[in-house]
């Protein structure tokens, strides 16, 4: 038997308090036998605040998300949810981890109903927010089928749905838009604007720039279980000195060196065939395509864009949020 | 055919049964896999009717019978929380606002329902052709249902020691066999000493027992010493459950 609560029963908020903290941590510690794990970690997420957690790859964002969601504890420290402990918390809490995905046995509408019924007990009242959240992340079409003939990117939205459909008060979402294509990631942004203009608070961890500078009012970038640094998506940006980014793919092994000797070029990594070179001034791109091309027809690729979040954090750790083996140098 | 999902099949949905809670889910999962539920019924028949055509001594199928109720009670549950817990669904739902306790006490529910729709035709045509008394045949009942919520209480909470859902098949055997042993199945019970006690206070050595009594046999127990000590193993069972339901929920 599961408990159903009523909205009621489980101290359902419809507003969060103002001024309360959705979440707060105050040095908390969750590490594992190999090291790895968070901490020690303070943070707080106000109402209607977006944070997204960036960070590469067994860096404990998952860790984090796990602690913030009261499924695990710390081991030092302390994290309070609206003011308050844990158990009542969860009646205002929407998970979705990287991962999880829905067993194959249920239907789309089965499995939403299910996540949303532990939350509200009125029935109609979980048939209209599940058949909502379904048709607004374009399940509509496919909830009476079997979620094992789902693909994957199918069953990420019904995580997504899963972990929204009650309008938590605080929403902790993992890797939100890994599986999901232009039009999902476009339509969970919008989901989010509207959660934050109702004042409800969500937590990404996400290592896509574009996404976390669409959503996010606050970025923590996290290494190895501690926070490098804490910031809205605009000051992170504004602290990159000026200049472009040149992604570049060549026939065989990146010439770093060539790269790095180009006028103009801030800063260079390389991983196998592909590079990321950071330049400022336009007349850098010519003597930068000739650099990568040399001796002759090895450039396959080239892409200019600004600098976004992972060059932020690329800047502060020294590390690309991408996995590869990435070796970053500067000029001389 | 949905959209360009050529694979997806849409059934009516008013014909689905729309869970509300742990123990409607995973039944609503084990009845939309017939196929599977139909050999995990017919598999434990087929056992069922080699012993009754062979005429198997009662001591021996009633060992057997015994062995396969642990089993099916352990491994089924076992499997499923740990797949559970590798699909992040356990995680989730200790992130609801539901008690552990309740939360977890659905599954077992649930899981014991689906072991009685496996085990039930097994019992009946294992009893069917014994010479079993109609009390016999009630103690049996009592004695199955608290072995069941024994077994699927200690498959839950073997998980906690399993890495993965494969691991977890080891880990039910590493614990099975002993308390089989202990029970004296595979070399009866005997009459004093530390093994006799062991016997005493373990629920398979009743299960085993009443299995006897109810194929005709000589019980190893008088039937009340078998209902209350299964009774006592629920009740000890449940309790664990209780108590370590959030470690179970909560384990990375």
């Amino acid at each position: 038997m599961s408990a159903v609560a009523s909205p009621q029963a489980v101290g359902l908020l419809t507003t969060p308090p103002a001024a309360t903290a959705a979440v707060r941590a105050d040095g908390v510690v969750r590490r594992y036998r190999n090291g790895r794990g968070v901490g020690p970690v303070d943070l707080a997420v106000g109402p209607g605040e977006t944070m997204a957690l960036m960070g590469r790859n067994g860096c404990g964002k998952t860790t984090l998300l796990r602690l913030l969601a009261t499924v695990s504890r710390p081991q030092r420290g302390e994290v309070s949810w609206f003011d308050g402990p844990a158990a009542p918390a969860r009646a205002h809490i929407g998970l979705a981890l990287d991962g999880a995905l829905e067993d194959g046995g249920l239907t789309g509408r089965q499995a939403t109903y299910f996540w949303c019924a532990q939350w509200i007990s009125a029935r109609d009242e979980v048939r209209t927010r599940t058949d909502g959240l379904l048709d607004r992340l374009g399940l509509a079409a496919a909830a009476d089928a079997a979620v094992g003939s789902y693909s994957f990117g199918m069953r990420r939205r019904l995580a997504l749905v899963a972990a929204l459909v009650h309008d938590p008060l605080l929403a902790l979402l993992d890797e939100p838009t890994a599986g999901l294509d232009p039009a999902g990631c476009a339509e969970l942004a919008v989901i989010l604007a509207e959660r934050r203009e109702r004042a409800r608070s969500t937590i990404v961890a996400s290592n896509d720039p574009g996404f976390v500078e669409a959503v996010a009012g606050q970025v923590t970038f996290l290494d190895e279980g501690l926070v490098v640094r804490c910031a809205t998506p605009q000051e992170l940006l504004d602290s990159l000195p000026r200049g472009r980014v040149a992604e570049l793919v060549t026939h065989g092994r990146c010439d770093a060196a060539g790269l790095r000797r180009v006028a103009g070029v801030v800063d260079v990594a390389v991983a196998g065939s592909s590079a990321m070179v950071r330049f400022d001034g336009d007349s850098t791109i010519a003597a930068l395509v000739a650099a990568a091309d040399a001796p002759g027809g090895r450039l396959r690729e080239l892409r200019l864009r600004r600098p976004d979040l992972g060059d932020c954090f690329r800047e502060l750790t020294g590390q690309m949020l991408e996995d590869g083996h990435w070796s970053a140098t500067t000029p001389a | 055919m949905v959209g360009n999902h050529p694979s997806l099949t849409v059934s009516p949905p008013r014909a689905r049964l729309m869970p509300r809670t742990v123990a409607a889910r995973e039944l609503a999962i084990v009845v939309s896999r017939r196929r599977a539920l139909a050999i995990k019924a017919g598999l434990p028949l087929l056992l069922a009717i080699a012993l009754v055509a062979g005429h198997a001594p009662t001591f021996w199928a009633g060992m057997l019978l015994t062995v396969l109720v642990a089993m099916v009670g352990a491994v089924g549950t076992a499997v499923t929380v740990s797949r559970a817990r590798e699909a992040g669904f356990l995680t989730r739902l200790a992130a609801t606002p539901g008690s552990r306790p309740r939360l977890l006490g659905g599954w077992v529910l649930a899981a014991a329902a689906v072991d009685v729709v496996q085990l039930l035709p097994v019992a009946v045509a294992a009893t069917v052709t014994g010479a079993g008394s109609a009390q016999s045949l009630a103690v049996l009942a009592v004695a199955l249902a608290g072995a069941l919520i024994v077994t699927n209480v200690l498959g839950c909470v073997i998980t906690l020691a399993a890495a993965n859902a494969a691991e977890v098949l080891l880990d039910v055997v590493v614990v099975l066999a002993p308390l089989l042993y202990l029970g004296g199945l595979f070399t009866g019970v005997p009459a004093s000493g530390w093994r006799a006690a062991a016997a005493a206070a373990d629920p398979f050595s009743h299960l085993h027992s009443a299995f006897i009594g109810a194929l005709g046999g000589t019980p190893t127990y008088s039937p009340a010493v078998d209902v209350v000590a299964i009774a006592a193993a629920a009740a000890v069972a449940v309790a664990a459950l209780v108590i370590l339901s959030r470690r179970i929920l909560e384990r990375d």
